[in-house]
């Protein structure tokens, strides 16, 4: 081409290319401002995150002068903008690119305390129940929360049954409607996150244990003192539940990641237990068994928590020690609740875990499926046992046992009337566990220590409860601010 | 308001445009830049406007003092008022609280130390305002007559808050009068989304992978092996420059936008191959403002070797001082000044003579300079540096290789950000386009989509980033 016919062609082309970008430009700027001014479009909960979005602020609640305000004002129009989950799950595949995902950590790899040795039986060791300070976190900001309290507005209580009806007429029910904004319960406690250390590798994540001493002392101490209270007038049995690092991660991995050791770890704390209570407390070995199982599907690969196969395996174990002979799970009938994405998920946000789903197994009791729960604001409510998550959101869906975490719940069971009662103290580990109980006492309490508030010791005396059944996960009890709050109620 | 959040970019921006393009006079225009600049600069705190506003007026008049003045003994008077006010008030709520502290330490008065908040872009403002001031004083610039043109200056929000540090005389002409191309308006809508992108996407980035790794306190930062200090500091390293330069990417794109051309403020710092050749690569409006206004009217290097490194030394002290109020910063400064004398009377041509030598000197010498840069506290960097050498860390941890790992592509792409390689493929192409006289059609459609996609891509960062904070605010 002749450099003249050349230059004319290239400057010509370089304007259209350069008018057209610049017309892209504002395209999108203007989209983006318009998207911005549509007030009904912007949302006020994120599904992705699991949390409230930030509300637009009032003027007379934060200083205007030295900018407060309207840093506030930044924070809700970037917070609530219109399509945010669909614009962060695009920026999460962006971030897939920032390197090979295969393993991720999430935390950081501490490393526990020292698990110290017990010598069984004999004497009545010291143990020193002050609390130090060791990694501890916000209560609010665990596990799931009851998805029910949520069922909407606070209208609920009279209305559960029907609701169940309504939810199959309107299966739309669980969505953002159901953040509860009654009973004084904030987003915050939506957060199904996880307290600690985070370990991704592929599609399954594992929550790392890190012992604790103090709180671990606190808890023995604790358990110990209240068998003693009860001596001749109730068992206590004591379950500690490891999480999946412990069982289904390799010994070189467990090692790497400074992961205590958990079958160390239960020694300490049921030989301590004994030592004090002077072998009054029944403690339920169930480590070996899980360790037995550990390539079946007895935890979650999104969640923390374990399925309720791994519950399952436990409560044998339970009945051993109780002395009863367990059910087959064949006998139960059992529901199906896949599409789960736990804790991990909103925690990681991977796409791995996202292809990689958690289907829920829930073994329905065979007594009854009925139970009550009291909120934490104080409304009691009936709900199901295994309540059908279906339509429930893909985070939530834990909460198909036993209604998820409330301060205190209570079964009866129509079909046993031997007037025989346990009282279950737990943190959410204990939800997947429970439904297995339901056959075998006439009442069974269920008490979340993290929102009771009452005094457990006397609430077993006045009730006449036989049996106290502690049901917790090793990880969730090294946390010294909650341990110490488990101490002043028990 | 950051430029790198939505509400800016979507809302003031994008308002900022429409109406500066629909009105038509330059005067309007002005007014427009202006009434939006004030809503700007409120927004972080309208309180501080009184001071913007109160500088600027000091600024404004005694300049046109100065000019008044025939006698070369009057206009210093009124300079020197100038300083004194300026930099006072700079040192009122810059500096105030570090020199208690100071005081404190040695004599143990007074024993409560007022907390002064610094007015945002104090330190970059007044020193606008100074070197407006003394560029009438020394001729080289008219006084402004129109106080609201002056402060349109001052605080437009290009620059104002962040940098970079805009002469007056360099955009005096075009307060009055200004012409917008087309080629001026995308190569400001690109400079912009680049910026932007790099900001949001890279920089923020980057910062949350150092935070990892550099855990805040000292508490955290002693449980941290070696190799972790060493990989948070790359991406520490990484992050301030994406950051800073994204800033006045968007600033310069922003004025070409509607007609100002700034100066650059970054040609790839880390592409040095001496620290001299770092500082007039890196900052370039802050290095140049010491260089014109303090080096050089102190004698500069004509008056001998001692009074060269005497006007070194004071030049690196205040560079240092004026990055922030602590003890730390100074130590950069020294630092720099150690090796800057080192260059120009040691090793300086040695150097030169050995190939690359000189660009890995230069990115070592940077590295521990950002060491001192980052940790305020000296606790933590005596913490950090033995750490680094050993020092009792461990080397490594299970973090490591998978924090490595997981940010890989991230690492490698934000090292080809921070050198001209996407530049020179850029112009390469084009160039040979030319002497093959073949129409460039494909890089003609990536500059074509490039700002949209950023522009895009970048708001789906902000929408998830509570992370945003520009590292430079606190200046």
């Amino acid at each position: 081409m002749l450099r003249k016919a050349y230059e004319y062609k290239k400057r010509r082309k370089a304007k259209l290319f350069r008018n057209i970008g610049i017309l892209l430009f504002f395209c999108v700027l203007l989209i983006g401002m318009v998207l911005g001014m549509i007030i009904p479009l912007r949302p006020t909960v994120s599904d992705q995150e699991k949390r409230e979005l930030t509300k637009f602020p009032k003027i007379q609640e934060v200083s205007f002068l030295d900018g407060e305000y309207f840093k506030q004002v930044d924070a809700w129009y970037a917070d609530t903008y219109p399509f945010r989950d669909e614009l962060l799950a695009g920026n999460q595949a962006i971030k897939s690119l920032y390197g090979l995902h295969t393993e991720q950590i999430h935390g950081s790899v501490t490393g526990g305390d020292e698990i110290p040795d017990v010598i069984d039986g004999g004497s009545t060791t010291e143990i020193p129940s002050s609390g130090g300070d060791n990694g501890s976190e916000d209560p609010q900001n665990e596990e799931n929360t009851p998805v029910q309290t949520s069922e909407a507005d606070g209208e609920t209580v009279s209305e559960t049954e029907e609701s169940t009806e309504a939810e199959s007429s309107e299966p739309e029910t669980i969505g953002e409607a159901d953040i509860p904004n009654a009973g004084g319960v904030v987003a915050d406690e939506l957060k199904p996150q996880v307290q600690g250390s985070v370990y991704q590798d592929g599609s399954k994540a594992y929550a790392l244990y890190y012992f604790s001493k103090n709180a671990a002392d606190i808890y023995i101490n604790a358990v110990a003192n209240m068998t003693s209270k009860l001596d001749q007038t109730a068992t206590v049995y004591n379950m500690l539940v490891p999480n999946s690092s412990n069982i289904q991660l390799s010994d070189e991995k467990i090692q790497e990641l400074a992961i205590s050791d958990a079958r160390k770890a239960t020694d300490y704390y049921y030989k301590s237990i004994n030592n004090i209570s002077g072998n009054k407390t029944k403690t339920i070995p169930i480590y070996d068994t899980l360790m037995q199982h550990k390539d079946e599907y007895i935890y979650f690969n999104t969640d923390h928590h374990w399925t309720a196969l791994g519950a399952y395996y436990a409560y044998t174990d339970w009945a051993k020690v109780k002395g009863v002979n367990a059910h087959s799970l064949d006998q139960f009938e059992k529901m199906q609740f896949p599409g789960f994405l736990g804790s991990f998920y909103s925690t990681l946000q991977s796409e791995e875990l996202k292809n990689n789903p958690d289907t829920i197994d829930a073994y329905v009791p065979m007594g009854t499926n009925t139970m009550e729960f009291t909120q934490t604001d104080g409304q009691t409510l009936k709900w199901d046992i295994i309540n059908d998550v279906s339509n429930y959101k893909e985070g939530v869906k834990y909460s198909c046992f036993v209604a998820g975490d409330n301060p205190y719940s209570k079964i009866e069971n129509p079909t046993i009337t031997d007037g025989s009662s346990c009282v279950v103290i737990k943190e959410s580990f204990g939800n997947a566990f429970i439904p297995f109980l339901v056959d075998h006492y006439q009442t069974i309490h269920i008490i979340d220590y993290r929102y009771y508030k009452e005094n457990i010791t006397s609430f077993v005396k006045e009730n006449g409860i036989q049996d106290v059944l502690f049901v917790n996960n090793l990880d969730a009890i090294s946390d010294v601010e909650m341990m110490n709050r488990l101490a002043s109620i028990l | 308001m950051v430029f790198s959040s939505l509400l800016f970019v979507f809302a003031f921006l994008a308002l900022n445009l429409i109406a500066y393009f629909f009105v038509g006079t330059i005067k309007k225009r002005n007014i427009v830049l202006l009434a939006f600049s004030m809503v700007f600069y409120s927004w972080g705190g309208p309180k501080y406007l009184i001071l913007l506003l109160g500088m600027t007026g000091v600024s404004w008049f005694t300049a046109r003092k100065i000019e008044e003045k025939e006698e070369k003994k009057d206009k210093r008077k009124w300079i020197i008022a100038e300083c004194v006010v300026m930099l006072g008030l700079l040192g009122i709520f810059k500096y105030t609280g570090f020199f208690l502290e100071n005081i404190k330490l040695l004599t143990g008065f007074p024993s409560e130390i007022p907390e002064i908040v610094l007015p945002i872009g104090i330190s970059f403002y007044t020193f606008q305002l100074l070197s407006y001031v003394i560029d009438v004083y020394r001729g080289e610039v008219k006084a402004q007559q129109k106080y609201w043109k002056l402060l349109l200056y001052s605080s437009l929000f290009h620059q104002c808050i962040a940098g970079p540090i805009v002469r007056y005389q360099t955009v005096a002409e075009e307060i009055e009068e200004r012409k917008i191309t087309y080629n001026d308006l995308a190569d400001g809508i690109r400079r912009f989304s680049v910026g932007l992108a790099k900001k949001a996407i890279l920089a923020n980035s980057c910062a949350s992978v150092a935070d990892t790794l550099l855990p805040a306190g000292i508490e955290g930062l002693s449980g941290v092996p070696t190799a972790n200090l060493w990989l948070g500091m790359a991406f520490y390293m990484l992050q301030i420059y994406l950051d800073f330069s994204a800033y006045s990417d968007m600033a310069i794109g922003m004025g070409r936008m509607v007609g100002f051309h700034y100066l650059e403020n970054f040609n790839y710092p880390y592409m040095a191959q001496s620290i001299q050749d770092f500082w007039r690569r890196w900052h370039i409006s802050l290095s140049t403002f010491f260089r014109d206004y303090v080096y050089i009217p102190l004698g500069g290097s004509r008056a001998g070797n001692w009074i060269t490194v005497r006007n070194m030394l004071c030049v690196w002290g205040l560079t240092g001082l004026w990055h922030g109020a602590s003890w730390n910063y100074v130590f950069w400064g020294l630092y720099m000044f150690l090796f800057l004398v080192g260059e120009r009377f040691l090793y300086g041509e040695k150097l030169k003579k050995i190939p690359v030598a000189g660009h890995i000197y230069a990115i070592i010498v940077v590295f521990f300079g950002w060491v001192l840069f980052k940790f305020e506290n000296v606790a933590e960097l005596g913490t950090v540096l033995s750490g680094m050498f050993g020092g009792g860390h461990a080397f490594s941890n299970p973090e490591t290789s998978i924090i490595f790992k997981n940010n890989l592509f991230l690492l490698a792409f934000s090292i080809i950000a921070v050198t001209p390689l996407g530049k020179n493929i850029r112009d390469l192409w084009y160039k040979m386009a030319d002497t093959k006289r073949k129409v460039p059609y494909i890089m003609m459609f990536i500059d074509m989509v490039t700002p949209a996609l950023l522009l895009i891509l970048s708001t789906m960062a902000l929408v998830g980033n509570s992370y945003n904070p520009f590292l430079y605010f606190q200046f």
